[in-house]
């Protein structure tokens, strides 16, 4: 009864999250005259920013581990 | 009666939010549960296909919309508004060009007000004989209407969403945030651009400091907008200019006014591809005190 996957996998799925939330968000953004789309772009832009933040933490994480096994 | 009818809106805005929330409630829940089975046969297809589902739930449940209006129930609702505001100044008699007040003219600084001269070329009021009206309209020497701006209420929106007032910051300041508060914060514009138009040669030649004859200074701003909203009002007014402007032109020459201190009238707006482009000059005006 263990969760099947580990940090790498975790950290695949973060960056791909972010990177289509990022993009999305940029594509949507006011500048281009986007607005008809009826989202919360500023809560699409701090979705996209956790999950860059949560991607990097990930990222930091495992290069923590490997400094310390070392 | 009128009870059972708030009764049945109330359960309709529950059936709307219902409706609009239910893709994240489901895929939410289709991710959770994908989660506890990946766990019971220790699947990574599974955990991957739940993991996914559950942060996609989550965030259309937390991006979801907030209350719109349509911009041609905006546009259909204010113009009229404008309109009679124009014809009952015009038609009272009072054909001065109306001038927006600084903070120093109102009692309450939140307040901003604007005064129409009984005549063409009308002096002003003093700082404290608007001060002492007490919210009455007419004034009698110099003649003329103190009034509230139809943008005053979109100003104060403004202060609120940039968490200050205006009163406490410059015209540098309202030139840096004004482009981000109106195309990110409010979404009301595409492109805003707010500029200085006083020619440098009479800034540099010492004109600040030395006063002309009547002891005026003057300004001219200059926004270019493009807008998504208030085309329709922006478009009339650009066809049959009043001086006090649309509401968001009055709401930014609120602004302009409480951030600078100066008296501020629009004296030019002009609208190209069917009131999405506009162009709205102020002329910003500070009248010192005559030299003892």
């Amino acid at each position: 009864m263990t969760f099947p996957l580990g940090t790498d996998d975790v950290s695949l799925l973060f960056a791909v999250t972010a990177l289509i939330l990022l993009v999305t968000s940029e594509l949507l953004s006011p500048y281009y005259g986007k607005i008809n789309v009826k989202i919360n772009r500023k809560r699409l832009r701090n979705a996209a920013i956790f999950f860059s933040i949560m991607f990097l933490a990930t990222v930091a994480l495992k290069v923590a581990n490997i400094i310390l096994s070392h | 009666m009128g009870n059972v009818t708030t009764k049945e809106e109330t359960n309709n805005t529950r059936a709307r939010i219902g409706i609009a929330q239910a893709p994240g409630v489901i895929i939410l829940i289709l991710g959770v549960a994908a989660l506890i089975a990946s766990i019971a046969t220790t699947s990574n297809i599974l955990a991957f296909i739940g993991l996914g589902l559950t942060f996609w739930g989550a965030v259309l449940l937390y991006i979801q919309n907030q209350d719109y209006t349509p911009t041609k129930i905006l546009d259909a609702s204010i113009t009229s508004l404008t309109d009679t505001l124009t014809q009952t100044i015009r038609a009272l008699g009072y054909e001065g060009n109306p001038v927006y007040l600084p903070p120093k003219y109102v009692e309450n600084l939140e307040d901003t007000k604007i005064f129409v001269p009984k005549q063409k070329n009308g002096s002003y009021p003093t700082p404290e004989q608007t001060q002492q009206t007490k919210d009455q309209p007419l004034i009698t020497n110099p003649e003329g209407l103190l009034l509230t701006p139809p943008g005053a209420d979109l100003a104060k929106l403004f202060e609120k969403t940039l968490e200050t007032t205006f009163t406490r910051v410059n015209f540098e300041y309202l030139k840096q945030h004004l482009p981000h508060l109106l195309i990110e914060d409010l979404e009301i514009a595409t492109d805003v651009e707010i500029e200085n138009k006083t020619p440098e040669t009479r800034q540099s030649s010492g004109a600040k400091s030395e006063p002309s004859q009547n002891n005026t200074e003057t300004t001219t701003i200059q926004l270019r907008m493009t807008t998504i909203t208030y085309q329709n009002t922006l478009l009339r007014d650009a066809q049959q200019p009043n001086g006090i402007g649309s509401p968001l032109t009055s709401a930014i020459a609120c602004a302009i006014a409480k951030a600078t201190g100066k008296l501020t009238t629009i004296t030019k707006q002009e609208t190209s591809q069917g009131g999405r482009k506009t162009t709205v000059e102020f002329h910003l005006e500070e009248t010192e005190p005559p030299p003892l």
